[in-house]
């Protein structure tokens, strides 16, 4: 055995793939360390980030152990070594389980590799701990790689000894790379984007489940401190140590079967080759009904593309090849896995998207937008590209391989109808991907009842097709030109990688240019179809085959595959040529270099010229030259914009607009000012910016800042005018911004991205830590509330950016425009329309435009003209918003104070929009998706179209009515009261338990939150990020609300509108604090404080519930119930102002028939895991325990707060 | 007419020197079958190979009718049918299909004219009943037949076969070589081969390969005169073989009834038990051999470099 595995070892390691990858990983590990930013508390060489970085390189591992596996396991048959192998091998268990077990070795190698280069890496780094740093990595590789390893290598042998073919390797690495990150997705782990698990029951199943053991690493480490996770390794909880016990000893006994399996059958296995479908089906399954319908289907698919070729295709040599070559390729099993697999994954990721468009059970209707969007953004370019690589190397290689190429060559077919033959048949693919693809979902769109418009997915042929036949043409020069397919192979896929991922744009190389015209997927909406990027799309592809076309010359020589005669060709003499352009090749790379040169210079011209292109990396670089220029004004008064009147010429069809402007600025400081900065847009042409009394002293026009200076400073109260035009063209040569957007049918702009700035933007400083080290800047130092009102003097009002906006929009006669304000006119002027808005009083200076072809619906409630402005069709969805509009319009101005707009408008916004929701002042915008698309008949589902609704309305009070003070705190007065407005909404309309659903559900969401953060949690009170403003909010005034009642927290609020209102002084959480104490016992304030002060987090579980009979003092029968009470997260406090030691919990006790028979609140302690155990003597005999029925605690875990109550009489 | 002047190759091999596979060859071949005889490694497909214009030649010229194929080597393809020494097929494709693609990519575009060959060439081959039936699964006997059908695809001037008997068992064999002189009668046929038996049944005209050169070329009666009345033979025991060997030129020796039959190439009687016997042609063409690697082996010695 030891011998075999020595000999395995030297085979197996010898290749050169496996050195390289030793060396890469060692590199990778040693960038990742140095380069990579942990958040604000967590360090690089503590445990959490060492671990955390370790783990997510554990999704490459499907890949990694495919690549070896072919070296491993099917190299016998391919490379016809099988029957000398086996007939000589004695013991053949043992040659296979060596084989496996040098797998294993080859491929922790690398991982090990990468540990070194990790620690390697950590040795630059102002170590704290470096044992610590060593142990996480050891633990890393011993409890989450090993096991994953082993697991791994099972499964790609498995199917190695099986397939004895190693694209099936491939195919099974990458479907379970894909697979995985679905489940990672779902299960909610905190190592993907997604929000929360669809369905908290699963968590503990997906804890144990998880092949690779990370989602109970995470749970673990999910309520673990910043502090937590820098110092302590992971615990062996249950699930953690079931876990990897499972997959152990799974992947041992299956491999240990499948060996024993596999050399029981031999010889059999070893025979197997890649044979047309249809005869594998007919020989295999003629047993049954239905193998036989399939093996008659597949037959007739066979006949029927035989004669096609022999009748339909007209007879050329080009037609020929590519006939022969889409049958050979289409009628294989391998092809069939592949589309059999790309069906299930595209109809399992639209079946998915629509039944959950949202959490809480929202579906989506099965619309066609829902539908393509689910799978044409990356399941289908993603699937299909990876197919395509396998394929072109399958389809160039395969004379070659199975040594038919002697018999082609000796024929005098030519070079040029082998490339064309070949490019036609793998152009093929990208047809049959996106038509499956398009199967699989107007399948699963039907089932739900959605209406089919085929007409909509035909774009996927073109904006999806086209990408992907350049990358079927792209590999097939790449196999053309290298001669051994398994170096083409890497080269293609190497290719693919920097081109069309963002690695290159990790080391700078950010133009599309450097990626040959990688183009974002292009995204559907019933608002805007597929346009909005499409010019840049058309000016991509032109570039991208362009530039084939030319390498098309080129390979056309290499076509005989390591022929003698191919080798001569391979010396390209660039002046023969040249000179000889009757040759069809020169002509051919002519063309590619015209059209090449067309494209470059159309893509220079609107990425560089006309869409002011800066790198990453310039970006970087000019905000660091900003901050350090003009670091002085920061701390000098500046005037303030008190009146911005704007005049908007929109041309949507052209996608252009001109723009008019004027700021009245004031001195709204105590002292004279003579300077003020200045700072235009950089994509906007200002022709003209002038400033009234002043010159422009110092010109940055590389950073679009001036300063000006006054011939006369600006006295305190003073005024002065700023007036400028500008014009504006956007292409989509460069990525779109989603508030600055224009197209033939809906616009929208924000006045940040066109109008001047005016004073130092914070905005445009650098923000990354570690890019500011990098160009020496200062580490940023953010005030804390307390040092903001401290230097403030208690008065933050200086940092009010409120003004009155005059804006008058020209637009397309059929479009509707919009903007903050009322309407005051709108006339037709020539074929246009122009329409003028003023605000009633200044607002935030958030003002935009928008113009639009969408439908409108309007209403008239207290005095306010509710609008709703929604796509064709959607009337149903408009009556919806329009009622939640009104209810909340009526709410607020009942309890928190009028409304002091005369017009709040709802619209629509295409899917490309980053939010399902944004408010700004007197306009929501929702997301077409979640606003649009919800299925309103689902009668289980959360009603989110109405909660979100309410929400941003309710923003009309809180952001845009009261506006927090710019500190900390500020997003809890603006999301967290618009979440309490929409909670009560809520309760109003559908009852206290729907509202309790929600509440369980953003309790869940603070936990999955807090899990991912990397910073010290703060206090509620000084608090801005999601989790917390949102989630822990909406937790805080729901047991607020409970405790002190509706009435109390909505006086409450409304003195915070009535006393901060612009002009009045801003309110800071200190202020909201302070409403909410008024008039309440010292026990509420206590609650309202460590709600809003302390960060406790807690998992409260009843232990040791038990009953018996025992007899009272009257000597009567009692029924005795004995139970305690833990907090098990105690220990991790991390703030704490109230004097308190415990707090207080509701626990009900249920009979049989669940009614209740007691309810009391009992202590639970804060600070210690210690159970609190109590004695009741109870009337009834108790049945279940229900801790904290209403949820008023911030509880981890409530599945555990509900338990039956053991009897100890009939134990 | 084929013609072949001063032929080179020279294959330039990884941490090896360099391997001559072909030097200086020059040959005439007219209609009918012609021969090359010569041990593996000879060159024989290497000649075969810049023959089918699938590799390049480093010098000299291959010309049919005139036409210099190497520069031209379309005219040579349109008119070639070519089997080599081993090919694959694509899995699962019926050789009916297949034919017909490869008719297709010889040119044959009419559907009429395609069939009509297809059919004549599988009856011809005798595979009419197994035209539906995966060529990846056929036997051994059936591939080569097919090759030989693929080969006369297009009715070409002139085919090149290399080694197309190896592997075959005599039934076969005696079937292919009938296939053979059939279609040889208006055409160029080429037949690469290393047994001895194959050339003396099919062909008018041969050449010997040996170490990358043409050592002999002419028919095999004009190649069995050179060694008229310079072969003996003697029945000898086993034990005296390496004796023998020692004292004489050994072309052949064969075990027949417990001793050997010695076969010994000289100018006089060996000794006296040897009896001047005709020769045959694999007299011949092992004589020719050992002949040549003889001078060969000489010449190494006398250059001092050590070839491969």
């Amino acid at each position: 055995m030891i011998s075999l595995f020595c000999s395995e070892l030297k085979l197996q390691g010898r290749h050169w793939v496996w050195w390289l990858g030793l060396l890469l990983s060692f590199i990778y590990g040693w960038f990742l360390v140095n380069h990579q930013t942990p958040g604000n508390d967590i360090v690089r060489s503590g445990a959490y980030f060492l671990i955390k970085t370790f783990s997510m390189q554990l999704l490459m591992l499907p890949v990694l152990v495919a690549i070896l596996s072919a070296n491993a396991v099917v190299r016998d048959t391919e490379q016809n070594m099988a029957h000398l192998i086996y007939t000589a091998a004695s013991k053949l268990p043992m040659l296979l389980l060596a084989r496996f077990f040098v797998l294993v070795l080859l491929s922790l190698g690398l991982y090990l590799s990468f540990a070194v280069g990790m620690a390697s890496g950590l040795l630059q780094q102002p170590l704290v701990d470096y044992g610590l740093a060593l142990s996480s990595l050891g633990w890393s590789l011993s409890f989450l790689l090993l096991p994953n390893l082993i697991f791994m290598a099972m499964l790609l042998f498995v199917v190695g000894l099986s397939t004895q073919r190693s694209v099936y390797l491939y195919l099974c690495a990458a479907f379970f790379f894909v697979g995985y990150q679905f489940f990672l997705g779902v299960s909610g782990s905190p190592m993907m984007a997604t929000k929360l698990a669809p369905n908290p029951d699963w968590m503990p199943w997906f804890s144990v489940l998880d092949p690779f053991g990370l989602s109970a690493y995470f749970q673990t480490v999910s309520e673990w401190t910043p502090i937590e996770k820098n110092l302590q390794l992971p615990a062996f909880d249950y699930a953690f140590v079931t876990n990897r016990l499972w997959v152990l000893v799974f992947a041992l006994g299956s491999i240990a079967l499948a060996i024993r399996s596999h050399a029981k059958r031999y010889p059999a296995e070893t025979e197997k080759n890649e044979t047309t479908l249809a005869s594998t089906l007919a020989n295999r399954y003629k047993q049954t009904f239905l193998t036989s319908f399939i093996s008659k289907i597949a037959f007739c698919c066979n006949r029927y593309l035989i004669s096609l070729s022999a009748k339909v295709i007209p007879d050329s040599t080009t037609l020929t090849i590519m006939a022969s070559q889409v049958r050979l390729t289409f009628t294989t099993k391998t092809f069939a896995v592949m589309n059999l697999g790309l069906f299930f994954v595209v109809a399992g990721e639209v079946y998915f998207g629509i039944a959950h468009l949202e959490n809480l059970g929202a579906s989506a209707v099965a619309s066609n937008m829902i539908v393509i969007n689910r799978f044409s953004g990356d399941v289908l370019p993603n699937f299909a590209s990876l197919f395509i690589l396998l394929l072109s190397a399958e389809l160039v290689w395969r004379d070659k391989s199975t040594g038919f190429s002697p018999l082609v060559y000796a024929t005098n077919v030519s070079n040029r109808s082998l490339f064309w033959g070949k490019l036609l048949a793998l152009s093929w693919l990208p047809i049959v991907f996106i038509s499956v693809s398009i199967f699989a979902a107007v399948l699963v769109q039907s089932l739900k009842n959605g209406t089919v418009e085929l007409s909509t997915h035909w774009g996927l042929y073109i904006y999806i097709g086209l990408p992907l036949l350049w990358l079927a043409a792209m590999c097939l020069v790449v196999h053309c030109i290298i001669p051994n397919k398994y170096t083409g192979l890497l080269v293609s896929f190497i290719l693919f990688l920097l081109l069309d991922s963002s690695l290159l744009k990790q080391v700078g190389l950010d133009h599309p240019l450097w990626t040959l015209g990688k183009h974002p997927a292009v995204q559907f909406s019933e608002i805007i179809h597929y346009g909005g990027q499409l010019d840049g799309f058309w000016g991509y592809q032109l570039f991208r085959f362009g530039k084939l076309l030319m390498l098309c010359a080129i390979a056309y020589g290499h076509m005989r595959k390591a022929e003698g005669t191919s080798a001569r060709l391979t010396a390209f003499n660039f002046r023969v040529f040249v000179i000889s352009l009757k040759d069809t090749k020169a002509r051919i790379a002519l063309l590619g270099v015209v059209v090449s040169l067309l494209a470059v210079s159309n893509i220079v011209v609107y990425t560089w010229y006309e869409g002011g292109y800066q790198s990453s990396v310039q970006t970087a670089s000019y905000k660091a030259e900003y901050e350090t220029t003009f670091n002085d004004f920061k701390h000098i008064p500046t005037l303030k914009v008190s009146e911005v009147t704007t005049t908007v010429d929109l041309f949507p069809q052209e996608r252009r607009l001109r723009l008019q402007g004027e700021y009245l600025l004031v001195n709204k400081s105590k002292e004279p000012i003579s300077r003020v900065l200045l700072s235009t847009p950089r994509t906007m042409n200002f022709t003209s910016v002038e400033l009234d009394n002043a010159e422009i002293a110092e010109a940055k026009p590389k950073l679009n800042t001036f300063v000006y200076e006054f011939a006369q400073p600006i006295l305190p109260g003073e005024t002065s005018t700023l007036s400028f035009t500008a014009h504006y063209q956007q292409n989509g040569y460069l990525p779109l911004r989603s508030d600055n957007f224009l197209h033939a049918n809906y616009s929208y702009f924000r006045f940040l991205r066109y109008l001047p700035w005016v004073g130092y933007g914070e905005q445009f400083e650098l923000k990354n830590e570690r890019l500011r080290q990098e160009l020496g800047l200062p580490e940023k130092h953010l005030r804390t509330l307390e040092q903001d009102l401290h230097f403030y003097g208690g008065d933050l009002s200086s940092l009010y950016q409120w003004a009155t906006l005059d804006t008058t929009i020209i637009t397309d006669l059929a479009h509707t425009a919009i903007a903050p304000g009322a309407l005051v006119s709108e006339q037709e002027v020539g074929a246009r329309k122009m329409s003028r808005f003023i605000t009633r009083q200044a607002v935030r200076n958030l003002g935009h435009i928008v113009s639009s072809n969408l439908m409108r619906q309007q209403k008239l409630v207290q005095g306010v003209s509710l609008e709703v402005y929604f796509p064709d069709g959607k009337e149903a969805y408009a009556d919806k918003h329009m009622q939640a509009m009104q209810d909340m319009l009526e709410y607020g101005n009942r309890h928190f104070g009028s409304l002091q707009h005369s017009s709040v408008r709802l619209v629509a916004i295409p899917g490309f929009f980053p939010a399902t929701g944004y408010a700004l002042p007197q306009t929501i915008f929702i997301g077409e998706d979640v606003g649009f698309h919800a299925d309103l008949h689902k009668t289980n589902g959360f009603d989110h179209v109405y909660r979100r609704t309410v929400h941003e309305v309710a923003h009309q009070w809180w952001g845009h009515g009261i506006n927090g003070a710019a500190t900390e705190g500020e997003g809890v007065l603006i999301e967290t009261l618009a979440k309490y407005s929409e909670m009560i909404l809520l309760k109003h309309r559908y009852g206290h338990d729907y509202v309790k659903r929600l509440i369980a559900f953003e309790q869940r969401r603070y936990y999955a939150g807090r899990g991912r953060s990397q910073a010290t949690e703060l206090p509620l009170y000084r608090a801005d990020a999601n989790p917390l403003i949102y989630s822990k909010g909406a937790a805080a005034m729901y047991a607020l609300t409970q405790i002190l009642g509706e009435k109390a927290i909505n006086n409450a609020l409304a003195s915070l509108v009535t006393n901060h209102s612009y002009p009045d002084k801003p309110a800071t959480t200190l202020d909201l604090i302070r409403y909410l104490s008024e008039d309440k016992t010292p026990e509420q304030i206590r609650l309202i404080e460590s709600w809003f002060y302390e960060t406790h987090v807690y998992d409260l579980a009843i232990e040791d519930a038990t009953y018996s009979l025992v007899k009272n003092s009257l000597s009567e029968q009692g029924h005795q119930l004995n139970f305690c009470v833990v907090n098990t997260k105690a220990e991790t406090s991390t703030e704490e102002i109230s004097t308190l030691s415990s707090s207080e919990v509701m626990l009900e006790v249920y009979d049989e028939n669940d009614v209740l028979i007691k309810a009391q609140n009992i202590k639970v302690a804060k600070h210690s895991i210690e159970g609190h155990c109590e004695e009741w003597l109870l009337s009834a005999r108790p049945a279940r325990l229900q801790l904290d029925p209403d949820l008023l605690v911030l509880d981890s875990n409530h599945r555990n707060n509900s338990v039956r109550v053991k009897d100890l009489e009939s134990e | 007419m084929l013609t072949i002047v001063g032929l080179h190759k020279t294959y330039h091999r990884k941490k090896q020197p360099p391997l001559n596979a072909l030097q200086n060859i020059n040959l005439n071949i007219g209609k009918g079958m012609f021969g090359l005889l010569g041990p593996n490694g000879a060159g024989k497909s290497s000649l075969m190979r810049t023959i089918a214009t699938l590799q390049p030649a480093d010098s000299g010229k291959v010309a049919l009718d005139g036409v210099d194929v190497l520069s031209n080597p379309g005219f040579m393809r349109s008119n070639l049918g070519y089997l080599p020494q081993e090919f694959g097929v694509y899995n699962g494709v019926s050789a009916q299909d297949l034919l017909h693609y490869l008719a297709k990519l010889k040119g044959i575009y009419s559907p009429q004219e395609r069939q009509r060959q297809i059919d004549e060439l599988l009856e011809k081959v005798n595979l009419r009943e197994h035209r539906k039936g995966a060529v990846s699964r056929f036997s051994g006997g059936m591939k080569q037949r097919f090759g030989i059908a693929q080969a006369l695809l297009g009715n070409p001037r002139v085919i090149v076969v290399d080694e197309p008997t190896a592997g075959l068992d005599p039934q076969e064999r005696n079937r292919f070589h009938n296939l053979l002189v059939d279609v040889s009668e208006h055409k160029v046929v080429l037949l690469s081969t290393h047994i001895v038996e194959d050339v003396s049944n099919l062909c008018t005209d041969m050449a010997i390969m040996s170490n990358g050169c043409v050592v002999c070329q002419g028919s095999p009666q004009e190649l069995l005169s050179h060694f008229k009345n310079k072969v003996w033979q003697a029945y000898i025991p086993k034990q005296n073989l390496s004796q023998i060997k020692q004292q004489f030129q050994v072309i052949s020796q064969r075990f027949c009834a417990g001793e050997v039959s010695v076969h010994v190439l000289s100018e006089q009687q060996p000794a006296a038990n040897f009896l001047s016997i005709a020769p045959d042609l694999e007299d011949a063409y092992f004589a020719t051999l050992m002949l040549n690697n003889k001078h060969f082996s000489e010449s190494q010695r006398q250059s001092g470099v050590n070839h491969d």
